[in-house]
């Protein structure tokens, strides 16, 4: 095999930022927003715990003001939910998988192929559903996933699982649905 | 002769005598509180009397939990195997519920044998092994005759190099000493220890030792410290001298561990490995090989700088980071030391060869001020007022501190990167430095806030087995364009 090693300008770099990112399933927006509204619920029954207890039943500024302060923290969690979808996206390369989410604190991965040591696909109740799975994708060391891409349908998690780990690289319609 | 480890065989039946004996220790230090809790005590108001009538079935109780850990040793003895079968290391133990260990040999990083003073009693050793896996210790024998130990080790080496064509012929046995300390050195390292954080220590071990105390015996010892601080006389003088004594103890004591820790230090270079030793009464010997060196980095603290003295760290796939026991550390003495044994990793530093990137942005600092510096500065000052009013004004001080502190940061951050290694230095009051191969980084990412968004910043992170490096406030075109330049190098 010959070995060849030609010299990059910097033009000659694929770049990241070009990319389209394909958005995941919209159904996934539903997920989230289910899921932040538990949160909310949960938040918001702590706070009502803690107001009864405290201040008694008969102090309406009190339950105003938590009012007020829980239709807002659920405002915040809805909008954050809806502009994180809209962010999310990810796209393959014939060498990494590129993978973008977060919207106030958005993070963008670039993981190479070659660096992936084993996938899971997992699907929660929310996630089975809407027919729905993630995928959670592993390189060597550490302790947990070093991305998990959600928002897919499961057959496109199975099939893109089975790319990633046997044959990367390869047009990802070789691999049978 | 290098024996055949394809056989079962069982660890040192030293490990029940060890067990014994740190058992006996640990129950002899509880018998020891009640006895003498029990005596003074006796007569005391809250006593019943019946402290003495007591004291033989405490001690029954002794020699049963004598008896129970030392069945267990024995249990754990006979019931526990290991040996080598084709590329692969067992371990086999259990009665009851059975566990079988298997470490392919390729994926062992590092091999550690320790030798405490029981074991140097029994010619015996603890042999661990750890992989890329698990942040645990996958592999452990807590006793194993010293000369199987290093035979073992040496097996594994010789199996694993028999599997990589490259050092198949390589003789392995010809070791070149690379490092020993001297009696300047250990000075060095005595002086430049960081006393305050020994002090600390000191601190806090006494104020165990003083609850327990005041637990076991119902003496008051918080009554007594404050009764003492009371009549203690606070002048020039009397304040230098308490200094003094204090930092006395803490040099004493740095001093002491300084001279557990690097007693006898031996670093040598085989034709595949590093091998080193170390340590007074618990010896250890590590072997990592070199291409289970993840990356490199090393620091020196604002003393440690002038004294020419800093501390080289090799990362392995296997260690932990809070496993501080696990990192391998070594002292070097000179700059000129320093360059020949980061040379075995990097023939030539990105800092001597590459490209500087330009470094992290002064916003940088305006943020950490801004979301760090100012709110904690009005929270405290805040609360600091309504009990000392003006005096709360001091905390600008600590402002003003971390404001210096910050920009220092800022000042001192390179990056330098080449096409196949990037080099980080950074630090505040000391200096440490980072260098790492590209090809073995497992991604990079990107973070943005939206502040940086908007005005054109961004973090860059590099992600290596079970650690990340962040490079923070890059212009976001550079931090782009490293991103795309380094995962080329990764995908090459």
């Amino acid at each position: 095999m010959t070995f060849s090693n030609p010299s990059l300008q910097p033009d000659d770099i694929p770049k990241y930022s070009s990319l389209e990112l394909q958005q995941v399933h919209y159904s996934f927006k539903k997920i989230m927003l289910i899921e932040r509204g538990i949160l909310w619920l949960v938040l918001s029954a702590g706070a009502t715990a803690i107001i009864i207890t405290r201040s008694g039943a008969g102090k309406p500024w009190w339950i105003l003001g938590g009012g007020i302060l829980l239709t807002l923290i659920l405002a915040v969690l809805l909008f954050t939910a809806i502009k994180s979808f809209q962010n999310m996206g990810y796209a393959l390369r014939k060498h990494d998988l590129v993978f973008r989410k977060g919207w106030l604190f958005e993070k963008l991965h670039i993981i190479p192929l070659k660096k992936i040591q084993h996938c899971q696909v997992k699907r929660g109740p929310l996630e089975r559903r809407y027919g729905l799975a993630s995928l959670k994708i592993f390189t060597a060391g550490g302790t947990g996933a070093d991305i998990t891409l959600s928002g897919l349908t499961q057959q496109d998690a199975e099939r893109l699982k089975d790319w990633l780990v046997i044959s990367p690289g390869e047009p990802i319609n070789t691999i049978p649905v | 002769m290098l024996q055949t480890w394809d056989k079962p065989r069982r660890p040192s039946p030293a490990i029940i005598l060890t067990g014994f004996l740190k058992a006996a220790k640990e129950l002899a230090g509880f018998l020891f509180l009640f006895l003498v809790s029990t005596f003074l005590r006796k007569g005391k108001a809250g006593s019943d009397g019946n402290e003495v009538e007591k004291f033989p079935w405490i001690l029954l109780s002794f020699l049963a939990g004598i008896i129970i850990i030392v069945s267990q040793k024995a249990i754990e003895w006979y019931f526990t195997r290991y040996w080598l079968e084709g590329e692969k290391l067992i371990l086999a133990k259990g009665m009851l519920v059975k566990r079988r260990i298997e470490l392919p040999l390729q994926k062992i990083q590092t091999i550690q044998i320790h030798q405490n003073f029981l074991h140097r009693l029994t010619n015996t050793c603890a042999i661990t092994m750890d992989t890329a896996g698990s942040e645990k210790t996958e592999f452990e024998i807590e006793a194993i005759r010293t000369g199987d130990a290093q035979d073992l080790q040496q097996w594994v080496r010789s199996l694993q190099q028999e599997t990589q064509p490259i050092e198949k012929n390589a003789e392995n046995t010809e070791a070149k000493a690379l490092l020993q300390l001297g009696f300047n050195d250990f000075v060095k390292l005595c002086i430049s220890e960081n006393h305050f954080k020994s002090l600390a220590l000191i601190a806090l071990f006494v104020l165990g030792k003083a609850y327990d105390f005041s637990q076991q015996l119902g003496f008051d010892t918080k009554g007594f410290i404050s009764k003492q601080s009371s009549a203690f006389e606070v002048s020039f003088w009397s304040a230098g001298i308490l200094l003094s004594i204090a930092l006395g103890i803490a040099i004493i004591f740095s001093s002491i561990k300084v001279i557990l820790r690097f007693y006898d230090y031996r670093l040598q270079q085989t034709k595949s490995a590093y091998e080193m030793a170390w340590g007074l009464f618990t010896r250890h010997r590590k072997t990592i090989p070199f291409e289970k060196v993840e990356f490199i980095s090393w620091w020196a603290n604002w003393l440690r700088q002038k004294m020419d003295l800093y501390v080289l760290r090799l990362h392995s796939l296997a260690e932990s980071e809070t496993q501080q026991a696990m990192h391998i550390q070594l002292p070097v003495t000179s700059k000129k030391m320093l360059t020949h044994l980061s040379g075995t990793y990097i023939p030539v530093l990105p800092a001597e060869s590459g490209t500087a990137v330009s470094g992290i942005q002064m916003a940088y600092l305006f943020r950490k001020i801004l979301m760090i510096g100012l709110p904690v500065t009005l929270l405290t000052g805040g609360i600091a007022w309504f009990y000392v009013q003006w005096h709360a004004c001091w905390v600008l001080v600590w402002l003003l501190y971390f404001t210096a502190s910050q920009f220092i940061f800022y000042k001192n951050y390179r990056i330098w990167i080449t096409d196949e290694a990037i080099q980080i230095s950074r630090g505040t009051w000391g200096k440490e430095q980072v260098v790492i191969y590209l090809d073995k980084m497992v991604h990079v990412s990107i973070r943005t806030t939206p502040y940086q968004r908007s005005n054109g910043y961004a973090n860059l992170e590099l992600h290596l087995p079970g650690k990340s490096w962040i490079i923070p406030y890059l212009a976001k075109e550079q931090a782009d364009y490293w991103a795309d330049y380094i995962t080329l190098k990764m995908e090459e």
